[in-house]
């Protein structure tokens, strides 16, 4: 059902939630992703977004002596997942209502 | 996984990583590498990281690389662009500018010549906009060579004037010791002079783009030269168009009695020039512009 959404399962923001669980690298991030959120991060999505929350101060790079480098939220990151988490709330309340409304006003 | 599809894909993966622009890689390649070691490089990755390596020449992210090295670096790229159609013009103007004059490319006679005077037109016009958009840039940086007295640095930056002065005194010799009055000089000769046309093209861009990149132009000449190489390549674009309409005019109308012909080969690999070009030279102008815009 989530790879449907599309639009509501935005790459930037399911990566900013698994990193919300831990530091994780590349590899460990497509995998939470894939188990927790049911979607499939492929390379290029991954490092598109990567680059991307990186630039914009969302996630940082931690030192690593492998070149399998992991990533951690920042405390913008987190403001942002934050505030992502909450419209995405408020569009779910509205539409489990009005679904609702819907299915009464079908019976009826 | 067999040995052998291990080696497949790691050989795979780093073809993929390549397509990627060089500060891009510098930072994120080998985490890539690791990426694609661990999940495996099938037909939907290798077409999601191409599409990924498209975002990331598009669209460079600003922590990768400093933007007035950025703008340098797609002006390079932009003039490489801009001097592979302006040899591929050449070669065509050379080849094909007599049929316009001929009266055996009817009834499409008037369109070729409306498509070969829109073609110098254009022509004219981008080699205008670049050498005067490009020229604050180049007295800069030839006034930082000889500050420098850097005599390397001098000689590259004229290489333009040395590279293509010298190339037309081989053309001219040439054309005097073994050239045909009105028939020019045997094929033989004439694929020689493109390939020396080609070499000197070739050396008249990367001199100044090879100082262009090692000395840190920037402020607003460097901004000035990236929009003129931008509008010089857009404009050229009109010119292949134009010349690319009158090739397949050529071909179309041509009567078989005539003496020049536009074979599909030499259509297909004009076309293929210049698209190539046009993909390069197009994706380096917008990377340079949007980098001037972030700028100002």
């Amino acid at each position: 059902v989530t790879e449907d959404l599309g639009r509501w399962a935005d790459p930037p923001l399911l990566v900013l939630a698994s990193l919300a669980a831990g530091e994780k690298h590349g590899y460990a991030i497509t995998q939470d992703v894939e188990q927790t959120m049911g979607v499939r991060l492929s390379a290029g999505t991954l490092y598109g977004v990567i680059a991307r929350l990186e630039e914009r101060g969302y996630i940082r790079a931690l030192p690593s002596d492998d070149r399998r480098r992991p990533y951690q939220i920042t405390a913008a990151g987190a403001a942002e997942l934050r505030e992502q988490a909450k419209r995405m709330r408020s569009v779910a309340d509205l539409a489990a209502k009005r679904i609702r409304h819907h299915a009464r006003a079908a019976t009826a | 996984m067999s040995e052998h599809q291990v080696n497949r894909d790691t050989r795979a993966a780093r073809g993929l990583v390549r397509l990627y622009p060089p500060s891009w890689r510098d930072r994120y390649g080998a985490e890539m590498l690791a990426l694609l070691a661990d999940t495996g490089v099938s037909t939907r990755t290798t077409l999601n990281v191409v599409g990924g390596a498209a975002g990331a020449w598009l669209r460079p992210r600003g922590h990768l690389l400093e933007r007035d090295a950025r703008i340098r670096a797609s002006i390079a790229a932009t003039l490489g662009a801009w001097v592979a159609i302006t040899a591929a013009l050449l070669v065509y103007a050379q080849l094909f500018a007599d049929q316009t004059r001929l009266p055996d490319t009817s009834p499409g006679h008037p369109f070729t010549i409306a498509m070969w005077r829109a073609c110098q037109i254009a022509g004219g016009v981008s080699v205008a906009v670049l050498v005067l958009g490009g020229a604050p840039l180049a007295v800069q940086l030839l006034r930082d060579a000889a500050g420098r007295r850097s005599a390397r640095d001098l000689v590259l930056l004229t290489l333009p004037v040395t590279a293509s002065g010298a190339f037309l005194l081989v053309l001219y010799a040439i054309a005097r010791t073994a050239g045909h009055p009105g028939n020019g000089v045997a094929p033989g000769w004439f694929i020689a002079l493109c390939v020396l046309g080609v070499l000197a093209g070739a050396a008249d861009v990367a001199g100044p783009m090879r100082v262009l990149r090692r000395q840190a132009a920037h402020g607003k000449s460097l901004r000035r030269a990236a929009q003129a190489a931008a509008a010089a390549g857009l404009i050229l674009l009109i010119a292949a168009s134009a010349a690319l309409a009158n090739l397949i005019a050529i071909h179309r109308w041509t009567t078989p009695a005539a003496t020049v012909h536009a074979p599909i080969a030499v259509i297909a690999t004009f076309g293929a020039v210049v698209l190539l070009a046009t993909a390069v030279g197009g994706t380096s102008a917008i990377r340079a512009l949007r980098a001037v815009r972030t700028h100002s």
